[in-house]
């Protein structure tokens, strides 16, 4: 394993941890099995989707790049109602150069009501937006 | 077949790491980029539009405030397609030496 390739398997390994730990019901054997990590090193991104509980869809996609002996990366995480309808996503498309933290926003749906808004960029942080939105929506 | 070792908890980046190498296919790259196709063409079917065509909209941002095209889709779409040209350009790189 080349240096790219081992930083792309500690961040698969890093996803899996932060989704165990905002998800702790979430079947630990299934994560580690939905998470190909041949195909992640192979394609040099993830592109897959977990059911995080009620019929709610988290969706990771990754695509990474090797700069400066960096892991760098393009992303979008999304979550989807049991429906498959978006209720919030965050990205780094570099689409709103306005926004604080730039390239770093999300946003929530329809986008035509509501301008995307800044986010930190990290994954720990939507997670947490995630899970205290669908505690929301089930109280 | 032998069955795929599993885990039950949480477990180290060794440990995981560990698991991946015994668990291992060793999938040809062949395959993988047969399976990007596959997506690739799943994703230009549905919204009627040539991967080239889209990405260069997609990086111009022309898809941002549209509701109709889900972000989480279009990024699928976006990323498969520049893995897709990587491998492409790898593999031929590869028959060329």
């Amino acid at each position: 394993m080349d240096h790219f390739e081992s930083l792309i398997s500690i961040r698969v390994y890093d996803i899996i941890y932060m989704i165990l730990s905002a998800f702790p019901h979430l079947s630990a054997p299934e994560l580690y099995n939905r998470f190909d990590l041949e195909t992640a090193i192979t394609t040099k991104s993830v592109d897959t989707k977990v059911e995080i509980g009620g019929g709610y869809w988290l969706t990771i996609t990754e695509k990474y790049f090797y700069q400066a002996h960096q892991l760098k990366m393009l992303y979008n995480y999304s979550l989807l109602n049991p429906d498959g309808s978006l209720l919030i996503s965050y990205d780094n498309s570099h689409h709103h150069p306005g926004l604080p933290n730039f390239p770093h926003h999300k946003h929530y749906y329809p986008k035509r009501k509501y301008p995307p808004i800044s986010f930190s960029g990290e994954f720990a942080d939507a997670l947490s937006d995630m899970r205290w939105i669908i505690e929301r929506a089930n109280e | 077949m032998a069955k795929p070792k599993t885990v039950d908890r949480i477990i180290s980046y060794e440990e995981f790491l560990k698991l991946w190498k015994g668990n291992r296919t060793k999938r040809p790259k062949s395959k993988v980029l047969k399976e990007l196709i596959d997506k690739i063409q799943h994703y230009e079917t549905k919204y009627n539009m040539k991967s080239s065509v889209f990405a260069e909209r997609f990086k111009k941002g022309e898809f941002e405030m549209d509701d109709s095209y889900p972000d989480n889709e279009l990024f699928s779409w976006y990323t498969s397609y520049l893995s897709y040209q990587e491998l492409l350009s790898n593999s031929h790189s590869e028959a060329g030496e």
